[in-house]
């Protein structure tokens, strides 16, 4: 991992790059709100999920997870995922306890199933987002996950807003990351399903 | 005293209807030691499992002076007509049994420590014995020859588990898969039960005219019909299947849903299984899991499960419809578009009723 991560820098600066655009089937162009490298048409990123989040530094500790689950064979497959991928800032903030939890291999499960309720079916971009948001109740939406239990989505300003299971938020921070099998939504919390 | 023990124990077998071994004392389930049944044989195509080492260990731990008739299973006549059937082979068997095992006494034999018990289910045995069906010449009374098998490659590793599972105990299972399974071979009050599935399982688990399913503490129980006997377990709470652990019993069977079997097809290299909305893939020649490669929908009642004239579930809202399909799918004040495992749903935007399915997998 650590002599990827002069190699994971240059790739990350191509991955802003790239996206800016699109996955390359015509469709309009995705509301992003991250930063896109320069005025240039950007190249559609051919990258699965899997791979980019490889390439990813600032997804490090969201990859080992993936991996230590046995889940990242998903994220190189057909898809289309949508995955909100918590930063390396996200696990640093999480308590001690529940990261040594998450780490050994008896809370594998547990590991599984948390790692699960980041991902949604489908390709959900911001724009979608805050579509249902409007449309919806109190200016809420919910999102299904692959476990069955949904996140719930409001605005705050600019950004989207996830509320989790277990009441606690998280900041959309990096936004409409797209790929080959879906869209990666970076996030500033590990979201936690109610337990 | 021993000697004595034998003797009751062998009286016991003939007057007790069959019966099955208890584990170390510890059996789930109701069911009758069987005194006299020293080397324990093998199933008896009833999925029993037989544990034990010695005459004198099994007459000790058993509990003879035979318990008549099984006490703990609905149901009068189902319990006298099995009685009857099981008695009358039980008496064939246990005459060959007693010969064997007067042959074998005092020198205990290894193979006999594994769990025989499934052999009910062929499938079950492929999984451990290679491929290949065990034929009636490699059977020792009932029971397999375990040394047979290991000299034409079959069952291999230390001590007859299958291979990638070291022996942790006396039935080469994962202490986790142990904890499940020793209920095998054991008669539950479950079987008399009606049938209580939960619903989304209901797909799988449904009785036929070979085996019953019950439900019972986020675990299905399968039930031999004719011996009223547990063949199978399969945990369902969260899931059975976990990366890095040995498939377990239950899911031999090829189970992908339709739409991913053309992704996801079992080949020589990888096996794939489906459980509770994620398909696993396995690697054939240690026989472990070795990852997830799809999350659908589906089996958590999400929208991949439902068709025409379902209500779209809750986490629906937003259009998710893959970039590739949004130029022909897009949401207007007549239709909603959503897109689950494969499928692209068509929503009534008023009633939030499916409308139609149109499937995008080839």
């Amino acid at each position: 991992m650590n002599m990827l991560k002069p190699l994971a820098g240059a790739f990350f600066c191509l991955a802003l790059a790239a996206c800016g655009g699109t996955a390359g089937d015509g469709a309009g162009n995705s509301a992003a709100s991250n930063a896109a490298a320069s005025g240039d048409a950007p190249e559609p990123d051919r990258r699965t999920i899997g791979e980019a989040l490889a390439e990813s530094a600032d997804h490090a500790a969201f990859l080992r997870s993936l991996q230590s689950a046995g889940l990242i064979e998903t994220f190189r497959g057909a898809g289309p995922y949508t995955v909100f991928a918590p930063t390396n800032a996200a696990f640093d903030a999480l308590p001690e306890d529940v990261r040594a939890r998450l780490d050994s291999a008896d809370e594998r499960e547990r590991l599984i199933g948390l790692l699960s309720y980041h991902v949604v079916p489908g390709t959900v971009t911001v724009e979608d987002m805050t579509g249902a948001i409007t449309r919806g109740e109190g200016g809420r939406a919910e999102l299904a996950t692959v476990t069955g239990t949904s996140l719930s989505l409001s605005r705050d300003g600019e950004a989207i807003v996830i509320e989790d299971g277990a009441g606690g938020r998280a900041r959309v921070t990096g936004a409409d990351q797209v790929h080959s099998n879906g869209v990666v939504h970076s996030i500033d919390t590990v979201l936690m399903p109610a337990s | 005293m021993r000697r004595m023990m034998l003797l009751i124990g062998a009286a016991a077998l003939a007057a007790t209807i069959p019966a099955i071994a208890q584990d170390q004392g510890r059996g789930g389930g109701r069911g009758q030691g069987r005194a006299a049944d020293a080397q324990k044989g093998g199933g008896q195509g009833q999925g029993r499992a037989e544990r034990g080492r010695g005459a004198e260990r099994q007459a000790a731990r058993a509990e003879p002076k035979g318990r008549g008739k099984s006490d703990d299973r609905g149901g009068a006549q189902r319990a006298g007509r099995q009685d009857e059937r099981e008695r009358r082979v039980e008496r064939a068997i246990g005459q060959e049994r007693r010969a064997a095992a007067e042959a074998r006494r005092g020198r205990p034999d290894r193979v006999d420590d594994r769990q025989l018990a499934r052999r009910d289910d062929r499938r079950d045995w492929r999984g451990w014995a290679g491929r290949s069906l065990v034929r009636r010449d490699r059977l020792v009374g009932d029971r397999i020859d375990f040394r047979a098998l290991r000299s034409r490659g079959l069952a291999v590793g230390p001590g007859g588990c299958p291979p990638g599972l070291a022996r942790q105990n006396a039935f080469c299972m994962p202490p986790g898969q142990l904890r499940k399974a020793r209920f095998i071979g054991q008669r539950l009050p479950l079987f008399g039960l009606p049938y209580n599935v939960p619903a989304r399982y209901r797909y799988r688990f449904g009785d036929n005219d070979r085996f019953i399913y019950r439900y019972g503490d986020g675990i299905v129980y399968r039930f031999d019909r004719g011996s009223g006997l547990v063949s199978s377990v399969i945990p369902l709470a969260s899931t059975g299947l976990f990366p890095g652990e040995p498939l377990p019993l239950g899911y031999d069977v090829y189970n992908v849903p339709l739409a991913y079997r053309s992704y996801y097809p079992d080949t020589r290299d990888y096996l794939y299984r489906y459980d509770s909305g994620s398909i696993y893939r396995v690697n054939p020649g240690n026989g472990l899991i070795d990852g997830i490669v799809a999350m659908t929908t589906g089996g958590v009642g999400g929208l991949g499960g439902l068709g025409v004239g379902d209500p779209l579930p809750l986490g629906y809202d937003a259009y998710n419809m893959p970039l590739a399909y949004r130029d022909r799918y897009y949401d207007r004040n007549d239709a909603w578009y959503r897109y689950a495992d494969g499928n692209v749903y068509q929503v009534d935007p008023q009633t939030r009723l499916i409308e139609s399915v149109i499937s995008t997998l080839v």
